[in-house]
């Protein structure tokens, strides 16, 4: 009976000490984190975490080819695809101007960069309260400034006004966002670009290991972009002049692509890639596997270059990639990784060419100067002769409106594929006429594409998001 | 043993000789006990009512009770049987045939923290024991459960041989997006993993609680149903030796009707023309000097086309499967000495799949020991297990390497193997090298099956402890500690002569990939029970307090390798490690419960119960959860004025129920309520750059998020009737889960495209109805029949603040399903297709897309616009929801003859057959099943009506996922059928066996069914209810037949 006692005390207290493990220390008994990522109210802090945060923007590009390659090119009298399979429905109706508000690509497109504004709005609503080295804290509000700007600047050229979030949205202050208007956009757009400009906020360059970043140059040359997407040819003249010079116009356009000379004085911006790294490559862009398959290139592409010695045909070319049945365009070329199987080439989105052209532009469309020795002929004639052309004379361009199509057609034969055919032909007008002589037609509403069915349900209100008229 | 028996015979002898010489008048009474059959029975027990005076039988049924009182009774009892009392009257010959204990209502049912007698439940319960699963062989416990339970859906989605393939449904699906598997609770700890690493032989039975009241008592888990496995103890005073040992051969139980090569080059050669003459209308240019690449068709097709006999004509199918052996030893001990009892019980399990390179070796242990010390209790359970399986991919789509996918799209012109004997790769796109016919690039299956190493090893340990003190007054306390652990790893190996997928690769060595990984679960329970039991005259009270907390890690690490330089050494060691993670992940849950159940003379039953759950899965705001349950049960049969009422002589019992409760659920991820950043790395610097690190948002803060809930009333009726000749059960049950964890779309303004939430509410209601009959007469027969039936009725009440439907898409993006107000959760949203356009006039006649053309599919405007939309034209077109499900079963015996048999069935849901995108596409590019010999041609010549026309660029929308893909699933199953024959046990006894008993059995014998693919319960995605139903490449199932052997010693 004695060991009875003993036993009663024993289970008394044993259930005691359980009972009060688990209760007395409840909060940390339930306040379970994961290991392998942080909680958020942890970062945003230091300047370390915003480093990180901003990485994370410029990441976010790096998942957008589909914009360039489908929305731009594929859309534009570049690329064509003569019959669709099952997978490639979506980019079959995209080009022949038949998509629907229910392409997968759009649908796609709009979730990834309203994830990449939401980014740089994790930053930019935190930045400020931050306690860290001033210089930097600038730098980073004017990457993710850059980023963001980037971002909504491709969605207004695809979908026109759409609902902008300038912060951190609640899922309840996001049910209320409507469309912005236009003059909102642009002042969205250009605003951000102009305070990244006016503040100073980003170096004009990076020592080594920085190099990629935006920069101040960058940040001109989209605001540039921004000012004659939205028709205000002048004030691109003013951002323009300044940065005539600070670049390069490299003699071989063919080193601007060469994988062995990324970043060179040509380029303003690249989404940046990197091969050996699990993850940072890219399956080849483009790329075909027998040179019969080259079947994607319009008649209009194809012929282009016909019967000049335009250095630039040569970057079309397709190349055999040693040890696979793969063939690359020179201008993306790169062997590939046998670790990783990637591919490594930069997209560069912003390069000197294209100040260059947009200057031309511009100052034609503030006015048109028949002087053989104008500004605006001497930057044409600059990307005209690298290609080993002889110049254009002033007789040949004798208005404002056959200036433009020179400079159209310059920037045509000087950027295929890397996405800007479509918005070019939409911004200098000739998409109806370059789509006809591909057997297409474009509808008038169709210069902008239908808004994604998914996210006007979501919404589910008309009066803040409508669809597109003609769709 | 057998001395043991002899030697407590002969002291119990002796005693009751003792006891016996104190009476006057004194007897010796002797004689046999048999069963039914004549079959004597040993080891009966033999007592005089009232004293402690008895003896059992001997060998041969015999006993003999010296010096027993003239005017006494003799109790007789054995296991399994009714007891029987029986006057001595001055008798000296007593000879008894012991009855089958048919008095079910006396069973003791588990319900969760207790016991309760059949008669007092109250709730609804349904019950499996061992011997139900006894004579039904099988290597996962969880297939002996099928078409037995009415309510209860078991549906075996593939074949696999490692298991872990098998989905349990209980009353429908509540959930959206939080999980719809029940609870199991394993000798009272919850399990989450290694279920199929349970050996079936060592259950001792199965409890199934259906209704929430049941459920609640383990609340938040307890809405998808809990499934509570006890398993054996010893029982009787000598050790009893079972052996159960099995030997199968498996083959797949269905092959797909795929096209042969002459069939297959025809459809290609005309679907490559097809889509040339598409482009070119009228066009004459010969096959290979056509402008397009795809408008010819491979010159290698020409000797099929003309006929040429003894061509390669491989059926892939027969490459990959084969016969498979399968065998099985478990052999158990249990007994009791003293105050304790044990059991013992190890298993060898070696299993072939029917995919050639698949099996498993399984070896299970058991050690179950219960014991008493004076008012102490104490007990153990201890089970580990270990198995190694070598896997192939068998559910993945070709393109990701699946191997019955490739096999059913891989051309059947091409050998499987060259004439120098190495693989041929010709599939990977030999036709799209040189001119690209554009033909889909398939990895050789037979070589993707056999070149992979996949191995996994995985460890489980269960194990519990329990202490328990017995207060006096009914008042026992109890505490446990119980645990589980579960490991696996993986070793993974993709060598070099295996080609990457793709024209690219074609058939040129790959770089190695090299993977290992382990995870190891590790899950505590702690639980304090207080249980207060008493009778009072007709009044029957217990009550019970339960407090117990629970907690859960899960370990990870994996890591990948590359840069092999030959294939020699395959682990990590021999590679350079390229990518690789590691990461825990944990969860707890603290509890507390209190029960009371009540019953006055079995007439009026009384329950209620409250538990509270805290979670680690939610947020600060609303952490704890409360579940509250109750539940009543009256026996009318024991009201007098039934008995008065004449008409009703033949209802033996009958109990109605009624119960409500409220469970929970909260299986989510365990970390949604935080805001997280995860990793995403980006590359700068100069040159060709570095990796830079980068932090992204990767989900919102959450603090709101919270239990979903779901409240249940159940009415169930019991009847038995005519003798027991007739049971009856009916239910009727009606639940709201409301509050339901959903990934609601959200504007992307908002950064997401989901988030998760606690909005809407689904309705389930619905009948389940289980009639039985059994009896045994007395010439020795005797049999078992059950049939069920149940049917459950799926609705969406509400979604959110405006209702919006939720649309997901299955594997393909346009496989479109929604989940809306009124209706079942995850239908399919498909354009309808409703034959083919016959001839242009048809095609004028009726909306279609822009560029279809006679042959192409019509589908039905279904908006009745006159333009067709992919988007508007959409219809709710089924779901995978059966509009009811029934099964039947039943045992025969007659002496030592038996024959069992179990046949399960649903009937009016739909599957999504994906497959059908490949193989029914009319392409050519891959091939395809004979439906494609029913194709349109030509007006005149339009096939069937619904097949489409070939060509290799479809036109008007043919490829587009549609009612095309989804089929019937209705089905009925011959789940197993078994015949036995059990030795007599005159003859086994001379050599200590009690029970001999060989049988054969065959599983999954027969499917009827309108389904084209491998098998009808497929559903490729178990854990998300949005987008169920989909079969897209699976293992299929085999039709096994065993032959098997029971032994049990005495």
């Amino acid at each position: 009976m004695i060991m009875l006692k003993y036993i009663k005390v024993a289970l008394l207290l044993l259930s005691v000490v359980l009972t009060t493990t688990v209760t007395s220390c409840s909060e940390s008994f339930f306040d379970l984190e994961p290991d392998d990522e942080v909680t958020g109210d942890k970062v945003y802090k230091t300047e370390n975490d915003f480093e990180l945060a901003v990485n994370a923007c410029y990441s976010k590009l790096q998942t957008q080819m589909d914009f360039y390659i489908e929305l731009c090119e594929y859309r534009s009298d570049d690329l064509t695809l003569n019959a669709p399979t099952a997978s490639t429905q979506d980019r079959y109706d995209i080009d022949n101007f038949n998509e629907t508000s229910a392409n997968g690509i759009l649908d796609d497109l709009w979730e990834n960069f309203d994830n990449g504004i939401y980014r740089c709005n994790k930053i930019l609503d935190k930045i400020d309260e931050a306690d860290f080295d001033q210089s930097k804290k600038l730098q980073y509000k004017g990457e993710a400034l850059f980023v963001r700007a980037l971002t909504l600047f491709n969605m207004y050229r695809v979908w026109g006004t759409v609902p902008a979030a300038r912060r951190v949205l609640t899922v309840s202050e996001s049910l209320k966002l409507g469309r912005a208007t236009e003059e909102e956009m642009y002042t969205y757009i250009a605003g951000d670009l102009e305070q990244v400009i006016d503040e100073n906020m980003l170096p004009a360059s990076y020592s080594s290991a920085d190099v990629g970043r935006a920069t101040s140059g960058a940040a001109k040359a989209l605001l540039a972009k921004v000012y004659l997407t939205f028709k205000r040819p002048q004030e691109a003249v003013s951002v323009l002049s300044g940065m005539i010079g600070t670049y390069e116009l490299l003699d071989d356009i063919g080193m601007v692509f060469d994988v062995d000379n990324k970043m060179n004085r040509e380029v303003i911006f690249a989404v940046r890639y990197n091969k050996t790294v699990v993850g940072e490559g890219h399956g080849a862009w483009y790329s075909i596997s027998n040179l019969t398959d080259d079947n994607y290139r319009t008649n209009t592409l194809t012929h282009l270059y016909d019967g000049t010695n335009d250095a630039r045909a040569a970057l079309l070319e397709y190349v055999k990639v040693p040890d696979v049945n793969v063939y690359l365009m020179r201008k993306f070329y790169d062997t590939r990784d046998e670790s990783t199987r990637q591919y490594g080439a930069d997209n560069i989105l912003l390069r000197y060419a294209d100040v260059v052209l947009m200057y031309a532009e511009a100052l034609n469309e503030v006015a048109y100067s028949g002087d053989p020795n104008s500004e605006a002929l001497k930057m044409l004639n600059l990307v005209h002769t690298r290609a080993g052309l002889e110049p254009i004379d002033i007789a040949d361009v004798p208005s404002q409106d056959d200036f433009r199509k020179a400079v159209m057609l310059e920037r045509q034969k000087e950027f295929p594929y890397e996405g800007h055919r479509w918005f070019d032909s939409v911004r200098l007008g000739g998409a109806k006429e370059a789509a006809a002589a591909d057997g297409k037609v474009i509808q008038d509403h169709q210069y902008l594409y239908p808004i994604p069915s998914s996210e006007i349900e979501r919404i589910n209100d008309t009066s803040l998001l409508w669809q597109n008229p003609g769709y | 043993m057998i001395r043991m028996l002899f030697v407590m015979t002969l002291l119990m002898t002796v005693a009751s000789v003792s006891v016996a010489q104190q009476k006057a008048v004194a007897l010796n009474v002797s004689g046999t006990v048999t069963d039914q059959t004549g079959e004597p029975l040993i080891g009966v027990s033999v007592l005089l009512k009232g004293t402690t005076m008895g003896v059992v039988t001997d060998l041969d049924g015999n006993y003999s009770l010296k010096g027993a009182p003239g005017d006494g009774i003799l109790v007789f009892s054995y296991m399994g049987f009714a007891t029987q009392e029986i006057a001595i009257n001055g008798k000296t010959s007593i000879n008894v045939q012991l009855q089958d204990d048919t008095e079910l209502l006396d069973e003791l049912v588990v319900v969760g923290y207790g016991v309760q007698k059949k008669r007092d439940v109250s709730t609804a319960i349904s019950q499996l024991k061992a011997e139900d699963m006894a004579n039904l062989p099988s290597s996962d416990f969880r297939q002996s459960m099928a078409g037995k339970m009415p309510g209860v859906q078991v549906m075996q989605t593939s074949g696999d041989p490692e298991g872990n393939n098998i989905m349990i449904r209980v009353r429908g699906v509540s959930s959206a997006t939080a999980g719809n598997d029940p609870l199991y609770i394993v000798d009272g700890v919850p399990m989450e993993s290694g279920l199929s690493n349970i050996n079936p032989s060592d259950i001792e039975s199965l409890e199934v609680l259906k209704d929430a009241s049941a459920a609640a008592i383990y609340g938040s888990r307890g809405s998808n149903g809990v499934i509570i496995i006890t398993t054996k103890n010893g029982s009787s005073d000598h050790a009893t030796v079972s052996y159960d040992g099995w030997m199968s051969i498996d083959n797949v139980s269905k092959k797909i009707d795929l096209m042969n090569a002459y069939q297959y080059a025809e459809l290609s050669a005309e679907a490559h023309t097809n889509a040339y003459l598409d482009l070119h209308p009228g066009g004459t240019e010969a096959n290979g000097s056509r402008p397009e690449s795809f408008s010819n068709y491979p010159v290698e097709l020409e000797p099929y086309l003309q006929g040429v006999p003894g061509l390669t004509d491989t059926d892939w199918q027969d490459a990959i499967f084969r016969t498979g052996f399968s065998t099985n030893h478990n052999i158990s001990v249990s007994g009791k000495t003293g105050d304790t009892k044990y059991f013992v019980s190890a298993n060898y399990m070696s299993k072939e799949g029917v995919i050639i390179n698949s099996d498993l070796k399984k070896y299970s242990f058991r050690l179950n020991l219960d014991g008493k010390y004076k008012r102490l209790s104490y007990g153990a359970n201890m089970s580990p297990s270990y198995s190694v399986s070598n896997r192939v991919n068998a559910s993945g789509s070709y393109s990701s390497g699946g191997v019955v996918q490739s096999a059913l799209v891989s051309c059947p012109i091409w050998p499987v193997y060259n004439e120098d004997g190495s693989y041929n790769w010709q599939g990977n796109g030999y036709w799209r090298i040189g001119n690209d016919y554009q033909h889909n690039e398939v990895l050789n299956p037979v070589a993707l099956a056999t070149l992979i190493k996949d191995k996994v090893t995985r460890f489980n340990f269960t194990g519990r402890v329990f202490v328990g003190f017995d207060f006096g007054g009914g008042l026992r306390f109890q505490t446990s500690f119980g645990g589980n652990y579960y490991g696996a790893s993986n070793e993974y190996y993709r060598p070099s002569s295996l080609p990457l997928l793709g024209k690219d690769y074609y058939d040129q060595a790959s770089n190695p990939v090299g993977e290992a990984s382990t995870s190891s679960t590790y899950n505590w329970l702690v639980e304090n029970q207080l249980t207060w039991s008493r009778d009072f005259g007709k009044h029957s009270i217990t009550a019970v307090a339960v407090q117990s907390a629970q907690k859960e890690s899960v370990k990870g690490v994996w890591v990948q390798a590359t840069d092999y330089p030959n294939d020699y050494i395959q682990t990590i060691t021999g590679g350079t490690v390229s990518d690789g993670s590691s990461q825990t992940t944990q969860w707890s849950l603290a509890s507390y419960l209190a029960r009371v159940q009540y019953s006055y003379d079995s007439k009026y039953m009384l329950s209620a119960a409250i538990r509270a759950d805290g979670s680690s899965r939610f947020g600060k705001n609303n952490r704890w959860g409360y579940f509250p349950s109750a539940s009543v049960a009256w026996r009318f049969t024991n009201e007098d004025f039934i008995h008065k009422i004449s008409a009703l002589k033949w209802l033996e019992d009958g109990k109605l129920r009624f119960s409500y409760g409220e469970t929970g659920n909260f299986s989510i991820g365990n970390y949604e309520h935080l805001s997280t950043m995860g990793i995403e790395n980006y590359i700068l610097g100069e040159g060709s750059g570095s990796l830079v690190s980068g932090y992204k948002p990767t989900s919102v803060d959450n603090p709101d998020l919270t239990w979903e809930k779901t409240r249940m009333i159940n009415v169930g009726l019991d009847l038995l009737a005519f003798d027991g000749y007739i049971s009856f059960t009916g239910e009727f049950y009606n639940a709201d889960t409301y509050d339901m964890l959903q990934n609601v779309l959200v504007p992307r303004s908002a950064g997401y495209g989901t988030t998760l939430m606690n909005i809407g509410k689904v309705n389930n209601h619905g009948v389940e109805l289980t009639l039985g009959s059994r009896h045994s007469y007395a010439n020795g027969l005797s049999y078992t029949f059950n049939a069920t039936w149940a049917k459950n009725w799926n609705e969406v009440k509400a979604l959110g603040e405006n209702n919006a439907p939720i649309i997901s898409s299955g594997s393909v993006e346009h496989a479109y399903y929604i989940t809306e107000v009124g209706k079942p959760i995850g239908s399919y949203y498909l354009l309808v297709q409703d034959g083919i356009f016959e001839s242009e006039e048809e095609l004028r006649a009726y909306p279609h897309f822009d560029n279809a053309k006679p042959g192409d599919f019509k589908f039905v405007d279904v908006n009745g616009d006159g333009v067709l939309d992919v988007n508007t034209d959409r219809a709710v077109v089924g779901n995978y929801m059966p509009d009811f499900s029934y099964g039947f079963n039943g045992q025969l015996s007659w002496k030592g003859l038996d024959l069992s048999f179990a046949f399960q069935g649903v009937y009016g849901n739909e599957i999504l057959n994906l497959n059908r995108r490949y193989l029914d596409n009319m392409e050519g590019n891959t091939n395809g099943t004979v439906a494609s010999l029913n194709r349109w041609h030509s007006p005149d010549d339009p096939g069937d009506g619904l097949t489409n026309r070939a060509n290799r660029k479809q036109t008007g929308y043919n490829s587009r996922t549609s009612t095309w893909h989804l089929e019937d699933g209705s089905y009925l199953r011959l789940q197993n059928l078994t015949v036995g024959y059990t030795l007599p046990s005159k003859w086994t006894r001379k050599v200590h066996i009690d029970k001999c008993r060989i049988y054969f059995s065959g599983n999954n014998l027969v499917t009827w069914t309108k389904y084209s693919g491998y098998n009808p319960e497929v559903s490729l995605r178990n854990s998300n209810a949005l987008t169920p139903g989909e079969d897209y490449g699976t293992y299929p199932l085999s039709r096994t037949f065993m032959i098997g052997v029971n032994i049990t010693t005495f």
